[in-house]
């Protein structure tokens, strides 16, 4: 439910209204180093992309040194491995032809070092964008303008979607995943929810938006969703956890194979 | 508050007859004051060492042989009364007390009896009136019950300004809330800043934190008997109060004097008006109120018969805009019925209904949907109390609860993305017998042991799911409507002793057991009216805690001061937590998503009071360590609880300056929460993410803060007093960590920082209190 989920971070607002804060400064440990994945593969040509990094203490700068010298491959249901390349971005794997075929299973095979992570993923099939557009909501910080977006989800199968959405080109970082168990086989109208309610997200005229529209399989849905328990920093969860991960061999970070379609509007 | 009129309902009559050496003579009768009986006041015979207590009409029955004795009669909140009477014939006497309050020598803030705490076996049991509450200064001002209990000790507030409570390591749902014997399921108004229970309408509360008396039962670490007013029999009488955030609206009177009252008691907040003054102008269209009221009628049938019905309806309302609404509210209704089969024997009977409900609009113009979740309880309760001999009292019975709880339901109207949805309800019968002795052993030993036996019994229809370890379903049955799915049965034996060491002091020692078989799990920080209560099912087993007790407890300077001091052991089983990820709202398959371990906790416990004289207080003190194993969470090792929190103070003052002004200070300290922080970060979808290690290793900043308060008691007049009471939350405006997030830096995006959230830092109020 996920209009369920912003509800509730928007109670959480109305409660701070007397509330202040400040940045402070912690001791925090730093665990040993971790593996971090992030492969894509999609039903589109150059969508093949896999990156790999590592974890750093809380302390450093935000630059994340791409892991090199991995070996990465990914198997189709018929067994033809593709090994991919590492671009000139260090820890970034591509191939400009690996393209994945909807309801097809794909494993991912990465070697680094001594280590070996694997993991699985089927592409959903497709479900057509039908439609992006704007819409005006009154929310806690009164009305402003959303992006939505429209499908129909195909009745008695489940199904699993993630958003993206880029405003003048820049990804407005706002992680929404849903799922069909609400809205099986329903024209669906998802309200894209920004990362944060302040002045600067709000749309204004003018504004290009593209939205880009993932059909995602269980796992990585599960994925997606969990984010929402601390990684990214924020919420009430009692207990933060990280994101859980389809991949095996001990590495944060997923596996997603999915399709992609986009559609782009100007705010109005 | 006013006073109230010293009235001797009975003179004492005494006639000099024969005394017969070694007859024995039977001396009953009642204990009232001018509200009406008194209910367990303590009758001290001083000459024979020997303690008898009221029954819950007031009346009290006890075999003396011929001669001289002194009575002493103490009650909470009363003045104690001290009665030298001359036994040689079957009386009946009948004791009247004074309120306390008429007396600027003795606040009562605490209310432990004088003496009777000693020899009691109840241990771990705090009892705080409404009248000490009202020296105790309180976020808003609000004379919440459930904040004043949060600074005992072994009683940690769940969350600051909040409602919620931890005790002895146990979680928000482990506390039996009690409303004139109808448990509630959500106490809490406002996400927990305020609670279910209007000041004005409260009598008193009775908190027990171990060695619960075997009629309670159903939740494994305290219970909260709160009582509710009983209206005014003699003359009719309007109260109430105006404060920044909320008012309040009491009346009560005979309905026919001296023998039926009622009491209708209304309050509502309006923390719209705070929206209000907001600068941002599009704020002013959101609504966030809540109102409650209370109402009671009392009936005295005859000598013998008492019935009481009340009753309980409160609702909060919180709108965004038009866009969402969300409402939830507990409805409570009882009759109870006391009746008296003989000076030894009484019993109650209470007849209830309970219901808690949440409702979720969603408006978007797209989309138009309603969620709405109920839980319905329907209970009998009939308690027996037998004063067997003048040295044993037994109590008695049993309760019966019928619970359904509906868990979800969407509905929409009009053209939306969404398909009705109905989850399953779900039925459950709850039935305990209980027996219990106070046994006063020897003169100095005291010995109370009972018993109490569950039986929980799952009831179809629907199906009901077996679930593999992996959260995976291996089976999935059908039954039918009313069909018996499985009956948890529970023994829960309760044991306590005391000794007493002298005059002054004593030691206890305590065992209880309890099972829980209503389970709420949350697995966010603030309470929400969308946690829900799940019965126990096949998978989700009853929760049950063992808790071992023993106490020291001393009166010094002829019963000025106190000193409690108590040590626990507390473990606990079949305890439930939520899978990393796990999605909640499905309600047919939530036991996919659950884990289930074990827990334990173990502490110690010191309360140091001031009971008599213009300065009166106490400070408390708890040390203790609260922790949780589960399989699949921490890689199976034992982790801190949330709420454990090694040190907590609580330093507790008030003084009457004269006799106009009241002045009142609490300061609190605890160890910051255990909790979970990132041990390092990583680049994910193009942002930072924070990665996270084990559970709850880290610590909050440690937390403490002053509030002041004060109470002016205006020019009294015939008929109407009123007084208006200040009050400064967080007076040295300490900046407590509400909570602490992670983020890119705002003017540096290469670094991340760490940002606390503030509550209240210098938070004051004033209302203004009448009666007339």
């Amino acid at each position: 439910m996920n209009n369920l989920r912003y509800i509730f971070s928007l109670v959480a607002i109305v409660v701070c209204l007397s509330s202040c804060e400040d940045v402070i400064e912690l001791n925090l440990d730093t665990a040993s180093e971790k593996y971090v994945i992030e492969a894509n593969l999609t039903d589109q040509a150059n969508g093949a992309k896999v990156l790999i990094s590592k974890t750093k203490s809380f302390k450093s700068t935000n630059d994340f040194a791409g892991v090199s010298g991995a070996v990465v491959e990914i198997e189709d249901q018929q067994g033809n491995i593709t090994r991919m390349t590492e671009s000139t971005n260090k820890g970034v794997y591509t191939h400009a032809t690996l393209k994945g075929t909807p309801t097809q299973a794909y494993k991912l095979k990465i070697t680094v070092g001594t280590e070996v992570f694997t993991s699985s993923c089927v592409m959903p099939s497709v479900v057509p964008l039908e439609d992006v557009y704007q819409y005006e909501l009154s929310l806690f910080d009164g009305p402003r303008l959303f992006t939505h977006v429209k499908y129909t989800d195909p009745i008695g199968v489940k199904n699993f979607y993630r958003f993206i959405e880029y405003r003048n080109n820049v990804y407005t970082k706002s992680i929404m995943a849903s799922n069909d168990e609400f809205t099986d086989g329903k024209q669906v109208n998802q309200t894209i929810f920004p990362y944060e309610f302040t002045d600067e997200t709000k749309l204004k005229k003018g504004d290009k938006i593209k939205l880009e529209f993932l059909t995602i399989d269980e796992p990585v849905y599960k994925y997606w969703f969990s984010v929402d328990n601390g990684a990214q920093g924020g919420g009430d969860s009692a207990a933060p956890v990280n994101p859980v991960t389809n991949i095996k061999g001990g590495a944060i970070g997923y596996f997603s194979a999915h399709t992609i379609q986009s559609k782009e509007y100007t705010v109005k | 508050m006013t006073s109230k009129i010293f009235k001797l309902l009975v003179p004492l009559l005494f006639i000099s007859f024969l005394s017969f050496a070694q007859q024995t003579f039977k001396i009953s009768g009642r204990v009232k004051s001018s509200d009406g009986a008194i209910e367990a006041a303590t009758i001290q015979i001083v000459e024979e060492k020997r303690n008898i207590m009221t029954d819950s009409l007031g009346y009290y029955e006890v075999e003396l042989k011929a001669g001289s004795y002194t009575f002493l009669i103490s009650a909470v909140g009363m003045n104690s009364l001290r009665k030298s009477l001359k036994v040689n014939k079957n009386h009946t006497v009948d004791f009247a007390l004074e309120d306390s309050a008429n007396n600027l020598d003795e606040i009562v803030i605490s209310t432990t009896r004088d003496d009777r705490s000693l020899a009691s076996p109840q241990m771990g049991a705090e009892r705080l009136t409404m009248k000490a509450i009202k020296n105790i200064p309180l976020i808003f001002g609000e004379r919440d019950v459930m904040k004043a209990i949060q600074l005992l000790p072994g009683i940690k507030s769940a969350g600051e300004g909040g409602a919620g409570i931890y005790v002895r390591g146990g979680s928000a749902d482990q506390n039996l809330v009690l409303m004139d014997d109808v448990p509630v399921y959500n106490a809490a108004h406002l996400l927990g800043f305020f609670s279910t229970f209007n000041p004005d309408a409260v009598e008193d509360i009775t908190v027990y934190k171990t060695g619960m008396p075997s009629q309670y039962g159903g939740r494994l670490s305290s219970v909260l008997d709160i009582k509710m007013r009983q209206g005014d029999a003699e003359k009719f009488s309007a109260s109430g109060g105006i404060g920044l955030i909320s008012s309040k609206l009491t009346l009560e009177g005979p309905i026919k004097k001296e023998k039926s009252s009622f009491l209708v008691s209304a309050r509502r907040t309006y923390v719209d008006a705070l929206l209000k003054l907001s600068p941002d102008s599009t704020i002013n269209q959101n609504t966030m109120y809540f109102y409650d009221v209370n109402g009671r009628a009392d009936f005295q049938l005859g000598e013998n018969d008492k019935l009481t019905f009340s009753g309980y309806l409160g609702s909060d309302k919180l709108g965004i805009a038009k866009t969402f609404g969300l409402s939830w509210g507990n409805a409570i209704a009882s009759a109870q019925w006391k009746h008296l089969y003989s000076s030894k024997l009484n019993s109650t009977t209470t007849a209830s209904y309970t219901r808690y409900q949440n409702k979720i609009e969603i408006n978007t113009g797209i989309d138009n949907v309603q969620i709405y979740s109920q839980l319905n309880d329907w209970a009998l309760k009939h308690n027996f109390f037998w004063q067997a001999s003048d040295k044993n009292l037994v109590k008695f019975g049993f309760n019966s609860i019928y619970h359904k709880v509906t868990p979800g339901e969407i509905s929409s109207e009009g053209p939306s993305s969404y398909n009705p949805v109905n989850y399953q309800q779900r039925f459950s019968l709850e039935n305990a017998v209980f027996a219990s002795s106070d046994w006063q052993a020897t003169e100095k030993l005291n010995i109370g042991f009972g018993v109490r036996l569950t039986g929980f019994s799952v009831l179809g229809g629907g199906d009901f799911l077996t679930v593999d370890p992996n959260g995976n379903v291996t089976n999935s049955t059908y039954y039918k409507k009313g069909e018996v799915v499985k009956t948890y049965l529970n023994l829960e034996p309760r044991l306590s002793l005391s000794y007493l060491l002298n005059a002054q002091s004593s030691v206890k020692a305590s065992y209880v057991r309890n099972a829980q078989n209503m389970h709420m799990i949350s697995n966010s920080t603030s309470s929400r009216p969308s946690d829900k209560w799940l019965p126990s099912s096949l998978m989700v087993k009853p929760e049950v805690s063992d808790q071992f007790a023993v106490g020291y407890y001393r009166n010094l300077f002829d019963n000025a001061f106190e000193l409690n001091v108590e040590s626990y052991y507390k473990t606990m089983d079949n305890q439930i937590d939520y899978r990393d990820g796990a999605e909640t709202f499905n309600s047919d398959n939530i036991e996919t998503q659950l884990l289930y371990g074990i827990g334990r906790a173990y502490g110690l416990e010191v309360l140091f009071k001031k009971k008599k004289g213009d300065f009166t207080g106490w400070l408390s003190y708890t040390l203790s360590k609260t922790e949780r194993q589960i399989d699949g969470i921490n890689g199976g090792k034992w982790y801190n609880a949330r709420q454990d929190r090694t040190h907590e103070v609580a330093l507790v003052g008030s003084y009457q300056l004269n006799k106009r002004w009241s002045l009142s200070a609490s300061w609190i300290y605890y160890t910051g929460d255990a909790i979970t922080f990132p041990t390092g970060k990583y680049n994910m979808d193009g942002q930072v993410f924070f990665y996270y290690t084990d559970r709850n290793t880290y610590r909050m900043p440690s937390y403490h803060r002053l509030d002041l308060g004060a109470n002016l008691q205006l020019k009294k007049r015939k008929n109407f007093s009123s007084e208006l009471s200040f009050s400064l939350y967080n007076a040295y405006g300490r900046k407590n960590a509400y909570m602490i997030n992670f983020r890119e830096a705002e003017n540096d995006p290469s670094r991340t920082e760490v940002v606390r959230t503030t509550l209240f830092q210098f938070l004051p109020s004033v209302s203004y209190n009448f009666k007339f």
